[in-house]
């Protein structure tokens, strides 16, 4: 077992810091380089992300974390199958926010580069397009529809196939 | 995305690759049908992202075009997942010099494209003017084990036989097949046994030019004995097809759409016979070219329509139906829309009064002269969508005053019979006209009218 691990501080644009193991932090690309660069004792300063934003993107990060280190320990396979549904559970009380949480937590993690992150949130949008029609999904997400009726018809049945 | 906010305004867009990786989630059908439709960004979005993603298209009708197409699907055939490929025109052979292996590639293009294209899903094919013959084409075409549409527009020749199709057998994830056969050369054209292997098939389509010959034609006991085995088919349509196996629809009890044509008035068309009864979840049903509806076999297919409880929308072109007798218009009250194209309908409305469960009318080339000398008030008073396409109607637009619910009204005509400038009065309902005259001077609009609101 390692000793206690290292901790790092960032803060976000305003104004909260988070105390958080470097483990932690390093699931983010963009953080880890930082800490290379100015080293973990510095204060990182993320202004591009929003303090309730940066707690959501660290707690998926712990978690991620610990689902990896128990991966590491167990020993048997059905363990294995056992601890992606439980990661996946978690997944699911995690997302259940709304759009507008969602849209920023989708550019935190791109901006922190959490690949895994990002995956999720874009995941969690496809399913929530799909099975939707193009009507739908406009009202859904508040998208405005700039085709011309004509513009519409075209892309459609440039899209078409023979059979529909 | 604009945003995936409820507060879309307050935020912006999300970058192009977010966008696309959101997208790549998504299954291929839903990418290309849905998604561009939304904005135009999405459209732009996928149309400039990578090959896998983009619908390949090409036409090939010179050497250099088509030594071009294999060159770049060399490099990007792997990530190709569907392919629009027309050889529209015959090859104009290069120069003595320039022939090479590449020329011999390409008189034998239909063999090398499946080749390179491994992982393909979707496919349109159209050889019609080729220089390849059907039979080449479609052996090529059995190394493309992933494909689930199919859509071949092609020519034969003499050489067709019962073994031509064989080579599709082998496509076995296929869902979808359509397939058309221009300049049939001689012979019959044979649906190969074998292809009752394709269970995964929900949708088939099978045409023949109308030019056809009489003789040249779906061979009749390899057709019905086929798509009587195609147990999961949702959707058919025979053009120029001619079966008269029984019960060719005895088994198809998941089919909701059912198109049949025969080739002009001397051809009976499909028959399709009761056992149409037993696709007991049909909706759609379109009839083209069919005479003597009111034979024995077809009465009794045409009765059993009525115990079709899901059937809604029927579309009749070119079926004789003047010996029908108004009892025999007897459908099921799920029957919502009718459309009647080119009809011998001398019993007309008087037929069609008892169905009043019709919200859409349509006809086209109909007489409907006598009109308002029966009783269709209360006929008139359920329909919310009428079309009139070269269709006069007497005493209009007075004939329809009881249509009181009455919400589009299309009339399209070489003759300028009708005067809509009572419509507001009479039919005041009405949101949506569409008014062409094809007669109209040059000048003026061939569109006369295309207003909502009036």
């Amino acid at each position: 077992m390692a000793g206690k691990a290292v901790e790092v501080k960032l803060y976000s644009c305003d104004g909260e810091d988070f105390r958080v193991p470097s483990t932690v932090a390093s699931r983010s690309e963009t953080v880890k380089n930082m800490l290379e660069d100015t080293g973990e004792e510095d204060a990182v300063p993320l202004p591009n992300v929003h303090g309730r934003t940066l707690s959501l993107v660290l707690d998926f990060c712990k978690r991620l974390v610990q689902y990896e280190k128990d991966l590491q320990d167990i020993t048997e396979d059905f363990q294995h199958g056992q601890l992606d549904d439980e990661f996946n559970a978690w997944k699911q009380d995690f997302l259940d926010i709304d759009q507008a949480v969602l849209y920023e937590l989708i550019m935190a993690a791109n901006f922190l580069n959490v690949a895994e992150l990002l995956d999720l949130c874009c995941k969690e949008v496809a399913r929530l397009i799909k099975g939707k029609s193009p009507e739908e999904i406009r009202a859904y997400f508040h998208i405005k529809n700039d085709f011309t009726p004509q513009e519409e018809e075209e892309v459609r049945r440039e899209n078409q196939w023979a059979f529909e | 995305m604009h945003s995936v906010s409820k507060t879309s305004k307050h935020h912006p867009s999300l970058p192009g690759d977010i966008l696309l990786q959101v997208f790549s989630q998504l299954d291929f059908e839903t990418r290309r049908q849905v998604l561009p439709v939304v904005c135009k960004r999405w459209r732009d979005e996928l149309a400039g992202a990578s090959p896998a993603w983009q619908i390949m298209k090409f036409q090939a009708g010179k050497f250099d075009e088509y030594h071009k197409i294999i060159r770049w699907l060399k490099q990007h055939g792997d990530a190709a997942l569907e392919l629009d490929a027309a050889f529209s025109r015959y090859p104009e052979q290069p120069e003595p010099e320039v022939q090479s292996r590449s020329w011999t590639q390409y008189l034998h293009g239909a063999n090398i494209l499946p080749a390179l294209l491994p992982n393909l899903q979707h496919l349109k094919l159209s050889c019609e003017k080729s220089f390849m013959v059907a039979e080449r084409d479609l052996f090529s075409l059995q190394i493309l084990t992933g494909l689930q549409k199919l859509r071949l527009v092609i020519a034969s020749d003499a050489s067709w036989n019962v073994d031509t199709l064989s080579p599709l057998e082998h496509l076995t994830a296929l869902q979808q097949l359509y397939m058309e056969v221009k300049d049939l050369g001689s012979g019959p054209m044979f649906l190969a046994p074998g292809l009752s292997k394709l269970t995964l098939l929900t949708s088939l389509s099978l045409r023949q030019a109308l030019s056809q010959q009489p003789d040249h034609i779906y061979d009749p006991y390899h057709a019905g004995g086929v798509i009587a085995c195609l147990t999961g088919l949702q959707q058919l349509s025979l053009l120029g097809v001619i079966d008269r196996i029984p019960n060719a629809f005895s088994n198809l009890q998941h089919l909701r759409t059912l198109t049949v044509g025969g080739h002009g008035e001397e051809w009976p068309g499909f028959s399709v016979q009761p056992s149409i009864s037993s696709c007991r979840k049909l909706e759609y049903l379109e009839l083209q070219y069919f005479t003597a509806v009111a034979e024995a076999g077809w009465l009794d297919a045409w009765s059993a329509l009525s115990g079709l409880q899901s059937l809604s929308d029927i579309f009749l072109e070119s079926v004789d139906l003047d010996e029908l007798a108004s009892s025999e218009w007897a459908f099921g009250s799920s029957l919502t829309y009718l459309r009647i194209g080119s009809g011998y309908l001398e019993n007309f409305p008087e037929a069609l009064i008892s169905l009043t469960s019709i919200r859409d009318l349509g006809f086209d080339m109909t007489n409907l002269e006598n009109m308002l000398e029966l009783p269709v008030g209360p006929y008139l008073q359920h329909l919310t969508s009428l079309d009139l396409c070269d269709t006069k109607l007497a005493a209009f637009p007075e004939a329809l005053s009881q249509a009181s619910k009455l919400k589009r009204l299309c009339l399209f005509n070489d003759e300028d019979w009708f005067d809509i400038s009572r419509l507001e009065a009479i039919l005041p309902k009405l949101c949506v006209v569409d008014v062409i005259q094809v007669n109209s001077e040059p000048e003026e609009a061939a569109v006369i009218d295309s207003a909502q609101g009036i």
